[in-house]
């Protein structure tokens, strides 16, 4: 028997009990894995939608704090191309609408002009030709989803899209959107000559400084215009930063619940075991390895918990992914250090669950635990 | 083996209105000067103005009624609890701290219980090593120094029992091999046969002076039964919460 055997024995001789909790605990893990995953998989769809249009700075309008609700005039593409170190400039504009199965659906519309349209990958169909306006293409995924396919028509808002092609995208976004010609976008929402923002090429954008310096230049040049890096996009999104807030808000929540479990049962198996404590004061153990041995307690039912929310967050995950009704819509962004950072906060939630209620069983005679006081 | 630390070597007192005995001039390993507790729930008054010296080797008999105070003269000799007025000295040094006393009571302290106090759900050799974590390095060493305890209590084949399932014998038998884990210098024993019938109290008893003998220990027990209290060197009565008599083997009380 050493200090890792002897909790664990404890443990062990409350099966059920450990198992609930480790469940409890678990199920707090699983939902923060799974609210935080997806909320930083919005922000890596952003950040790859931005990648794949080669974009290195985004034009929005100063103190917008939606881009899908920023009204920009179109014709300040002109003067942003003719900016020294600018290569080029494409005009976007975005908002969600509603389709005639009662679905809703990103809209992402694009300017002509730009290149957006020659680079835009098709793997079944064709791209809108120069002047149509009443053709659409599908991400892959919203494709899918919808069972539409080349030759087939869309109803947005009320209005009649022919499907020209369906394009494979490599950000979630995106493959799940309607991508349509800027001007009509613009007449469908009434927005004519309006833009939602620029996406801007510069040169030498590989190197961080000429990044900032080329943001400043244009910042100046253009007092009305805020101009942010692309891999900064998602957090001037008020709806991803409000996904985000929401999934730590909810993650914090269950947290605490994952303490106060730990918590109540540990202060169970104290009050429980209060002349053993007793016993292994009056036999010589230093209060601290009585208070080690209780809050190593709390992090072994903890790091059972994170066993069980690693394998629930994953799988809830993959349930969501695959659901008919949000199927392509969410990319959870789980990595290993994001798997590693919930483990720990786990653990360190167990640790500190334990604490309590070893410090009062540390601080009471040893006479008195022994009579069960 | 030496735990009480330098710290509590600057603590060291002379007591006051001790009775001298036969070591007389002899350092005492315990001794109670002055020694008063009241408990707070009920206002009782467990030990009034206590003094008393228990030297290397000694075999003293703690008798008296219920309620007159043995088991709080223990626990207040052994650090467990600790007196509102009035100091106990180890080794002529006051502890500092409740750390120091639970130092002590690692290596120095040994205590057996009338109720065992084992850990049901651990086995008899588990329940013996538990004083050695911390104290001796290695599960090994510890397994083995706690399988020789056993043999040397006689519970050699049953050493991975659980003592749930143990008799009120055996168990005390285990308790009083974990007492003896880290060699102690002396061994409380509160009412050691308590639970025990005839035939188990006697082999309890003789293991104990055996022990004693050649561990070289102090035994300060604990009893409400004259002729048990008969065997000890030195037998000291106690009634509500004071000694009425002390009585060395062969001299009258």
């Amino acid at each position: 028997m050493n200090a890792i055997t002897y909790p664990l024995r404890n443990l062990g001789n409350h099966r059920l009990r450990s198992a609930l909790t480790a469940v409890g605990i678990g199920a707090a893990m699983a939902s923060l894995l799974a609210l935080v995953g997806l909320s930083r998989g919005v922000d890596s769809a952003v950040a790859l939608s931005m990648q794949d249009r080669g974009t290195d700075i985004v034009a929005i309008k100063k103190g917008s704090v939606e881009i899908l609700t920023t009204v920009l005039d179109e014709r300040l593409a002109g003067q942003l191309r003719a900016q020294p170190g600018v290569t080029n400039v494409m005009s976007s504009m975005g908002d969600v609408v509603n389709l005639d199965t009662g679905q809703m659906a990103y809209v992402a519309a694009w300017s002509e002009e730009g290149g957006f349209w020659t680079t835009l990958p098709i793997t079944q169909g064709k791209r809108p030709g120069p002047g149509d306006y009443a053709s659409a293409v599908l991400g892959q995924t919203l494709a899918e989803t919808l069972g539409k396919r080349p030759g087939d028509r869309i109803e947005l808002e009320g209005q009649s899209f022919l499907v020209s092609g369906i394009s494979k995208q490599a950000s979630v976004i995106d493959d799940r959107s309607i991508i349509l010609p800027l001007l009509s976008l613009q007449r469908l929402l009434g927005r004519e000559g309006k833009v939602s923002g620029f996406h801007i090429r510069i040169d030498h954008p590989e190197k961080p400084a000429r990044l900032a310096e080329m943001r400043d230049r244009l910042a100046a040049a253009f007092p009305e215009l805020a101009f942010v890096e692309a891999g900064e996009m998602a957090t001037h999104t008020a709806l991803t930063n409000l996904l985000r807030a929401m999934a730590w808000a909810s993650s914090t929540i269950a947290l605490v619940m994952a303490f106060v479990i730990v918590l109540n049962t540990l202060l169970m198996a104290v009050t429980e075991r209060t002349r053993e404590i007793g016993l292994l004061s009056a036999i010589g153990w230093k209060p601290s390895r009585i208070l080690a041995t209780i809050v190593l307690e709390g992090v072994m039912v903890a790091a059972a918990g994170a066993v069980v929310g690693v394998a629930a967050g994953l799988l809830s995950l993959q349930l969501m992914i695959h659901h008919p009704a949000v199927g392509g819509f969410l990319q959870p962004d789980v990595t290993p250090v994001l798997l590693l950072q919930s483990v720990v906060l786990v653990l360190v939630v167990g640790a500190l669950g334990g604490l309590y209620p070893a410090w009062r069983a540390t601080h009471m005679r040893p006479m008195e635990l022994l009579r069960g006081e | 083996m030496n735990a009480t630390g330098d710290s509590e070597r600057e603590n060291r007192t002379e007591p006051a209105g001790v009775p001298a005995g036969r070591n007389a001039g002899v350092e005492p390993l315990i001794c109670l000067a002055g020694v008063s507790r009241t408990y707070p729930r009920g206002h009782v008054q467990a030990m009034r103005n206590v003094s008393l010296e228990v030297h290397r080797q000694d075999y003293v008999a703690i008798t008296g009624p219920s309620g007159s105070g043995k088991s709080t003269l223990l626990y207040l000799a052994s650090g467990m609890d600790l007196p509102d007025s009035g100091s106990v000295l180890f080794e002529g040094a006051q502890p500092a701290s409740p750390a120091a006393w639970t130092r002590l009571r690692s290596t120095r302290i040994g205590f057996v219980f009338q109720t065992f106090h084992l850990i049901g759900t651990l086995t008899a050799l588990e329940n013996v090593e538990l004083p050695m974590m911390g104290v001796v390095h290695g599960e090994g060493s510890r397994k083995r120094r706690a399988a020789a305890l056993m043999e040397s209590v006689g519970l050699n084949a049953r050493t991975r029992h659980r003592v749930a399932d143990m008799s009120g014998g055996e168990a005390q038998r285990v308790a009083i091999a974990r007492a003896l884990a880290n060699s102690p210098s002396v061994l409380f024993a509160d009412e050691p046969t308590g639970n025990l019938d005839s035939h188990s109290t006697e082999q309890i008893l003789s293991l104990l002076e055996d022990l004693r003998e050649r561990e070289k220990l102090a035994l300060v027990m604990v009893t409400h039964d004259a002729r048990i209290a008969q065997r000890a060197e030195r037998r000291i009565h106690l009634r509500d919460g004071q000694i009425m008599a002390q009585e060395q083997a062969g001299e009258p009380a």
